[in-house]
């Protein structure tokens, strides 16, 4: 049971404590209403120097390419901090997003079951 | 109080009688130095000479005369003159408390009478005060006018009143024992605009002397036009000791009929409240719900009619000309009348027309229609005729402030008798301008907006498509909706030589300026790229390698298709190449529709890429399609599905590129209900039947 960081507009962004970590869980649409959200509950996560970072996508309605662009940058960062980004991808809108940019064979990608 | 005048310019000594009235004098005009010493009898008068007096006397040796005698009830003498016409330091010698500088002839206009005489109170009071020296004198000359004076010391804390004249007290309605100690901003109410408060700050801070015109609020609440001076003491140090503050309440001459403005301040301090905010109240969603300028300024010119006037206009300058953009009235036919008037009329800058000096001086008036035209000549005789069966017509001229500058007026008339412009007609006249003003510049900074947005919209589309035989090309963009958004897709086809047509279809993630930027850099890499590869894979790996190292955090993806197109014996070859792009289709002659295109990585994000070049074929008659994901994201989402993209492709078999094109458009922006969300980019090449 996490804290709710921020409900904008219809992105509901929710972190969670992971032993090895954090993950980061997203509801609704993620667009350009909700990209300073997730971007925000990132930085925060990030600050803490934890070994990985996870961030849930699987149950978003909707994300578009502001949303592909949060996850990007995300793992640019994660690249250049040297932590581990997890992406949970599951079967709905982000995983249309992301594939059609060719980025799911070079993202962690985890299941839902792993969560 | 009398004040007795002896001029020998007439009309110099109309303008002082009047100004002297304004002031509450009582007024007489002395046609010799004999009437002058005549009248002196009286206590506490005050005596304005002219340099010429009536007659052969001379002004200085009067002024000795009337302090011949000594004693406590001596007159406060002034002597007036044009420049240099007199020997100030004689004229002090002599006795003079003062000396006004009045052009002859009436060449000093009535208003530059009244600046002269505030000036002058106040500079003289510095005098007196730096030189140590007692301010008695002074001090009932400023009484006798009915000019109020105050001292502040910026030394103390908060820079408290040290002293305050009876006129003060008289005008603002306080008793002395409330204001000494206080600074001066108890007189500020909800009718002062903070933006004067401002100014005011600013010039003392700046410890420069100033005069401005504000709306302060009496002890018992009601608005008056406090013209107010102030002068900043310096001492040896050259430090600020005192500010000195003259102050005129004009709003006697602000409201033109005085006796309307007594009978107005009495209930205007009750209904002030409720009418301003009814006003609001029914501007406020009026004004909210329109975005286009016209419509606005319309129902601003509207709503002040018959609330606040019988006529609104609303007149903007540029270029030597006023123009109407809005104009309003309670009679209908005269209202058609306006509108059917020429919007422009030519107005000088520098002219005496009321509409100039507004604009100048960037102050309030109320003018009387007798006087002739406010600007346009037309309206003039218009309201001429319409007020034709009552009294005369008066004008409220306010100016549309934005920028610090004004940069046109809103115009007010009154044409029923029982019309009265008051304080308060004249705090909503300001609030009805406030309102145009910003309404006028939001469109300014919003046409501008648009300006620049066509122009770098317009760079990242080619001019022209190139000409190829045995090749028919259509593209067609349209940017989400919200003009001034700029978009982030851009295409370009661009002729490689040997008959074979580069084609580029990109899509660059994020919006706004960045985004923009972005599309700039992607489509000028891409053409100068397309300058030295031949292969689609490699100019999208040059692309690549140009955005990854851009900075990290901007908007930086994007995902692009590029194709070759090579016309032949057999048909069009054609190389296409995705990455993170939707793929293209191609429709057969006989309406089948296929997909061309492997997925490959999007740009931007990481130096390596997966590319799958695909081949194809099009034979005469058959046609590529490509498109941004305003078309279809190519997949179930929309705004066209996969299917929905598919069938309308195939009922579009056998048209040419440019009519594919159309009808494609049209199927995306139905999709999106006419409002795309996403830019729109289509591109067509078709290899000729």
């Amino acid at each position: 049971v996490g804290n709710t960081l921020a409900a904008v507009d219809e992105l509901q962004v929710t972190i969670v404590e992971e032993p090895e970590g954090a993950r980061i869980e997203t509801r609704g649409d993620l667009d350009l209403g909700g990209a300073d959200a997730l971007n925000a509950a990132l930085a925060e996560v990030e600050e803490r120097g934890l070994r990985r970072v996870t961030l849930d996508v699987s149950r978003l309605d909707f994300m578009d390419s502001t949303g592909l662009q949060v996850i990007l940058d995300a793992d640019l960062r994660a690249a250049g901090a040297g932590h581990e980004l997890v992406v949970i991808v599951g079967d709905g809108a982000a995983r249309r997003v992301l594939e059609l940019a060719d980025a799911l064979p070079r993202l962690k990608v985890a299941t839902a079951d792993e969560r | 109080m009398l004040a007795v005048v002896a001029d020998g310019d007439a009309g110099r000594a109309d303008l002082l009688r009047a100004e002297l009235e304004r002031h509450g004098h009582r007024v007489v005009l002395a046609a010799d130095a004999r009437e002058v010493l005549q009248a002196a009898v009286e206590p506490d008068t005050l005596a304005v000479l002219g340099s010429h007096l009536p007659g052969a006397d001379d002004a200085v040796a009067l002024c000795r005369s009337l302090h011949a005698g000594g004693g406590a009830h001596e007159p406060v003498v002034v002597v007036v003159g044009g420049r240099d016409e007199v020997d100030t330091e004689a004229a002090l010698a002599a006795g003079a408390a003062d000396v006004w500088t009045i052009e002859p002839g009436g060449a000093t206009g009535a208003l530059d009478v009244r600046l002269e005489l505030a000036r002058h109170y106040a500079r003289l009071q510095t005098e007196n005060l730096r030189v140590g020296g007692e301010f008695a004198l002074m001090r009932k000359a400023l009484d006798l006018s009915g000019t109020g004076f105050v001292l502040t010391d910026p030394r103390l804390d908060d820079d408290p009143i040290v002293y305050v004249n009876h006129a003060f007290l008289e005008m603002t309605g306080y008793d002395e024992r409330e204001v000494i100690g206080r600074n001066c901003r108890f007189l500020q109410g909800p009718s002062t605009d903070p933006a004067d408060v401002g100014r005011i700050r600013a010039a003392l801070r700046e410890g420069r002397p100033f005069q401005i015109e504000v709306v302060n609020h009496r002890r018992d609440g009601t608005p008056f036009f406090n013209e107010l001076h102030v002068a900043p003491m310096r001492d040896d140090q050259g430090r600020v000791v005192r500010h000195v503050g003259v102050q005129l309440d004009v709003t006697a001459y602000r409201v033109t009929d005085s006796l309307l403005a007594a009978e107005q301040q009495a209930r205007a301090a009750a209904e002030a409240a409720e009418r301003r905010s009814s006003f609001l109240a029914a501007a406020s969603p009026t004004l909210g719900s329109h975005l286009d300028l016209a419509a606005t300024l319309e129902s601003l010119a509207r709503l002040a009619v018959p609330f606040l006037a019988d006529v609104c206009l609303v007149e903007t300058f540029g270029g030597g000309e006023m123009r109407r953009v809005a104009a309003s009235a309670s009679r209908p036919g005269l209202e058609r009348e306006l509108l059917a008037l020429p919007p422009t009329s030519p107005l000088d800058p520098d002219g005496p027309l009321p509409l100039a000096r507004v604009l100048r001086t960037g102050r309030a008036e109320i003018v009387d229609a007798r006087d002739g035209p406010i600007g346009d000549p037309a309206v003039h005789e218009l309201l001429a005729a319409a007020g034709a069966d009552g009294p005369p017509p008066r004008w409220m001229l306010v100016p549309l402030r934005a920028r610090g500058r004004a940069i046109g007026v809103v115009a007010l008339a009154g044409l029923a008798p029982e019309r009265a412009f008051g304080v308060e007609e004249l705090a909503l006249a300001r609030d009805v301008a406030s309102r145009a003003a910003l309404a006028l510049d939001n469109a300014r900074l919003y046409e501008q907006q648009l300006e620049i947005a066509g122009v770098l919209q317009a760079s990242f589309l080619p001019a022209v498509l190139p000409e190829i035989a045995g090749l028919e090309l259509a593209a067609r963009y349209r940017p989400a909706d919200g003009p001034a958004d700029i978009g982030g897709d851009f295409y370009d086809l661009l002729e490689l030589g040997e008959g074979t047509v580069a084609l580029t279809v990109g899509d660059v993630t994020g919006k706004g300026a960045a985004a923009a930027a972005l599309t700039g850099l992607c489509r000028h890499t891409v053409r100068t790229a397309w300058g030295y590869e031949r292969r689609a894979a490699e100019v999208l790996r040059t692309l690549n390698h140009a955005l990854v190292t851009q900075q990290p955090g901007h908007s930086r993806y994007a995902t692009v298709l590029a194709a070759t197109l090579t016309p032949g014996p057999g048909g069009v070859a054609v190389e296409v190449v995705c990455a993170g792009h939707p793929a293209a289709r191609v429709l057969r002659a006989d309406g089948r529709v296929e997909v061309l295109g492997e997925r490959g990585t999007i740009l931007g994000w990481q130096e390596r890429l997966d590319l799958r070049p695909a081949q194809g074929l099009l034979a005469p008659g058959e046609a590529l399609v490509v498109f941004t994901d305003g078309v279809s994201s190519g997949d179930a989402g929309g705004p066209l599905t996969t299917d929905a993209l598919e069938q309308e492709l195939t009922t579009s078999a056998g048209r040419d590129a440019e009519a594919l094109a159309d009808r494609l458009e049209a199927a995306a922006l139905q999709a999106q209900e006419g409002h795309p969300v996403d830019d729109v980019v289509i591109v067509v090449a078709r290899a000729a039947a």
